[in-house]
């Protein structure tokens, strides 16, 4: 991401407060964002007022156990506040309500800290960030989390994290007041995640804003086709070493590497490929003639069960496991039919699976 | 866009703000009414604010020169704010970087402030001391601009601190910030080549002393990369040569040595080292045999190497040789012969050897007593030439075309699944089809599949 391009050092938190019986802590602090809770925080953003320029909300996630240096975003929610030139008002009762709210729905994401639209900070930020990293309702002991995120339409989505530090010398001073310090963060996200944000990012384009889910086979057509441009891209490179060209530097790690990686493919004879191959088809055939068999046993036996004993002859059988449905039940009659019915609506859908399951 | 220019977010005009630190800085070092810092700047401030409230705006340039005067002589003592309570520390800090960054001579007073920082211990906390002035020695670097040259200063002043602490954490926390930013950095404070070589080798030195000898190491490889050709003889560049070199050889887990030859600062060590160059050629290209031979004629403390390091040198060799032998082997088969030969190891301790090459990272393979030898599997080539790129070549386009064939094939099968099977909702069609793909893989397969339907068709039947 472009926040990238200006660098920064977070080496060690400011000295903080520290939970009752343990050593306050200046471990250095990492930020962990999962993509929901940045969808959440977009989305509230695209909702806000045409005058507001910015919109805040509340982040909710957990600390690790061990120091709580690393915290993990999970998810967020909107509050309402606004702001003129010389105050700011945030909807405190509000936020409070949802938090316990939430807290009942997941009493394992804690209040970590809050957001803001804009990249911007100025003194409202130093205020708000005190509320939330302030006693009672907010993080303290634990330094409270300040997430910016650019929404400007037009360009890129930039992510920033800080905490913050106090300034000033005097309470009155510090408590409007705030020195926000930056910290890393990363954004975070499983497989499914980012098939889901892959699929978003397909409907972008899109004039229609719709885009269909695709189907197994397709993400493997999908996938060879990123493996085969990789491909095509390594080998662009190699063939430039080769060929001696001036803009491609002979890399030995790079080679190294490659050749490292290339060797992890087994080395075995295409026969004995063949051969698994086979062996394998007819160990799978073998298990579905084998399912088969068992379910025409069952289908019989159960034909065998329902059948009508009391009716002589072989012809009647026939008969009445041809018409099938309610003219056996009432021929069955009593109890016994009532059973007979079940078994023989199964019975019909089963006449078929046994044929379209092949 | 940037990021935002201020993280320092305080409200009030400058001469309030001077007049509170200073009246802070005169409580800390608990000097009398009237003889402080306060007292020093109150005709200065009230000026200032006289001007600033005055109708006729005066020039902004004089009352610039004043809030110098009064910032010169706030910094001048604030180093008595290294004994204040450590809960006071960073705020008291950071309101004075705060009125130093409005500063044109903002950089000035900043590399004053450093100086307290790094070159005397936080008297007022023994333990948090070094992470107190870690964490304003950050705020500083963060608030100049990236492109400024201070920045530089004030890193280094940084690596001053985290190498005096015993505190593994920052350096912990700096390791993975530094990888993709060094880079970054050189290009963008402007660094000259002797900068940029002592900033390289100032990381190598904080990393040595906090134990990572693998990252001094590859901070030292940078810094040789710095030395201009012309000057690649001079004593400097030649004693880092010398530690790059030493540090390589006797640091167990390198066993690469590429990278290192091509230096000219090494290259230069040649004359001036002959001792040394021999061994780092030994080591890249060579066997054990060489090595031992080298030894005859040069005990390890002749080139500067302590005694200590024979062990581990002789351990490294070997299990290079064992790479190269590797490589090199026909048919990708080793026998335990021909490995004890070149090691010079009784032949019960191949295996052993082996292990320990394959856990170096330099072969892989299987072990096989039976037949006593060696399977490569893969072997790391010590000297990387166009052969091997050919070699990636040719598994590259294997791997290629056989994932075209893949993409090919279910490409074909997708599309002839959408015209015969979207009309049709039964698998059965879909079923049949995909047994008479299998039908052409596996012909007994298939036969057992004939009789399926009919077993199927009995039931129905019935």
């Amino acid at each position: 991401m472009a926040a990238n391009e200006d660098t920064f050092l977070h080496l060690a938190r400011p000295l903080g407060p520290a939970p009752v019986g343990t050593q306050p802590s200046t471990h250095p602090l990492t930020v962990i964002v999962q993509p929901q809770a940045l969808l959440s925080v977009l989305d509230h953003s695209t909702r806000r007022p045409p005058d507001q320029t910015r919109v805040i909300g509340t982040l909710l996630g957990t600390r690790s156990d061990a120091d709580d240096s690393t915290i993990t975003i999970h998810s967020s929610f909107a509050v309402g506040h606004t702001e003129t030139t010389d105050q700011v008002e945030v909807d405190m009762e509000y936020q409070k309500t949802m938090l316990d709210l939430h807290k009942k729905g997941n009493p394992k994401e804690v209040l970590v800290g809050w957001y803001a639209t804009s990249s911007e900070l100025n003194t409202f930020s130093a205020l708000i960030q005190n509320f939330y990293g302030g006693q009672g309702d907010g993080t303290w002991p634990y330094p409270a989390v300040h997430m910016t995120v650019s929404t400007e339409a037009g360009k890129g989505v930039e992510v920033r994290t800080y905490i913050s530090a106090p300034v000033g010398v005097t309470p009155e001073r510090a408590a409007d007041s705030a020195a926000f310090i930056p910290v890393p963060y990363e954004i975070r996200y499983g497989e499914a995640d980012r098939s889901g944000l892959e699929m978003l990012a397909a409907a972008k384009d899109r004039e229609d804003r719709t885009v269909a889910t695709i189907t197994d086979i397709e993400s493997l057509e999908h996938a060879l086709e990123d493996i085969l441009g990789m491909l095509d891209r390594v080998g662009k490179y190699v063939e430039g070493v080769i060929e001696e060209e001036d803009d491609t530097l002979p890399n030995t790690s790079l080679g190294q590497y490659l050749l490292n990686a290339l060797a992890l493919a087994p080395k075995v004879d295409p026969a004995d490929i063949e051969k698994d191959f086979n062996n394998h088809i007819q160990d799978v055939l073998a298990v579905s003639y084998l399912a088969n068999t068992i379910r025409t046993q069952m289908d019989l036996s159960n034909r065998l069960a329902t059948a009508p004993l009391t009716m002589g002859g072989p012809e009647s059988t026939s008969l009445a496991t041809k018409e099938e449905g309610g003219q056996q039940s009432q021929r069955g009659g009593g109890q016994r039919g009532g059973r007979g019915r079940g078994g023989q609506q199964r019975e019909q859908r089963d006449q078929r699976e046994p044929v379209s399951a092949i | 866009m940037p990021a935002p220019a201020n993280t320092l977010l305080i409200e009030g005009s400058f001469a309030e703000l001077a007049d509170e630190l200073a009246q802070y800085i005169d409580t800390v070092c608990k000097s009398e009414a009237g003889s402080g810092v306060q007292s020093l700047i109150a005709p200065t401030l009230g000026e200032i604010r006289e001007k600033e409230q005055a109708e006729e705006p005066a020039e902004p340039a004089s009352i610039q020169t004043q809030k110098d005067e009064v910032l010169k002589k706030i910094v001048g003592k604030a180093a008595v704010l290294n004994t204040a309570p450590e809960k006071e520390f960073t705020a008291a800090y950071n309101l004075l970087i705060h009125l130093s960054n409005q500063s044109p001579s903002r950089d000035m007073f900043l590399n004053r402030i450093c100086s307290y920082l790094s070159e005397q211990p936080v008297a007022s906390s023994a333990q948090f001391g070094p992470s107190l002035a870690l964490t304003t020695l950050t705020t500083i670097f963060n608030i100049l601009p990236n492109n400024s040259e201070s920045r530089y200063h004030v890193f280094m002043a940084i690596l001053k601190v985290i190498r005096s602490t015993s505190n593994n954490a920052a350096f912990d926390a700096l390791t993975p910030q530094l990888n993709t930013n060094v880079p970054k950095w050189v290009v963008a404070w402007d660094l000259d080549d002797e900068d940029a070589r002592s900033l390289h080798v100032a990381i190598a030195d904080v990393a040595a002393a906090s134990g990572d000898h693998d990252m001094s190491y590859k901070y030292l490889l940078h810094g040789l990369e710095t030395i201009p050709s012309d000057s690649a003889s001079e004593a400097e560049s030649r004693d880092l040569a010398k530690r790059t070199l030493v540090a390589a050889l006797s640091n167990p887990t390198i066993t690469d040595f590429n990278p290192l030859i091509d230096r000219e600062a090494i290259q230069a060590l040649r004359d001036s080292d002959s001792g040394l160059f021999d061994l780092l050629n030994i080591f890249a290209s060579d066997d054990y045999a060489a090595y031992t031979e080298f030894l005859e004629s040069n005990p390890l403390t002749s080139i500067d190497l302590p005694e200590s390091a024979a062990e581990m040198l002789e351990t490294k060799i070997r299990l290079l040789t064992i790479a190269s032998l590797a490589a090199g082997a026909a048919n990708r088969s080793l026998p335990y012969s021909t490995i004890s030969e070149a090691l010079q190891i009784p032949k019960e301790d191949v295996e052993m050897w082996m292990i320990d090459a394959i856990r170096a990272g330099l072969v892989e393979g299987k072990l096989s007593q039976l037949k006593q030898e060696f399977l490569v599997q893969r072997a790391t080539y010590r000297v990387f030439g166009p052969k091997q790129w050919s070699e990636i070549q040719g598994r590259l386009m294997v791997w290629q075309r056989s994932l075209e064939g893949v993409l090919s094939l279910v490409k074909s099968e997708r599309e002839k699944f959408e015209r015969e099977g979207a009309g049709g909702d039964d698998m059965q069609q879909n079923g049949e089809r995909r047994f008479g793909g299998y039908r052409g893989q596996g012909g007994r397969g298939g036969r057992n599949q004939n009789h399926q339907p009919r077993e199927v068709d009995f039931v129905g039947g019935d």
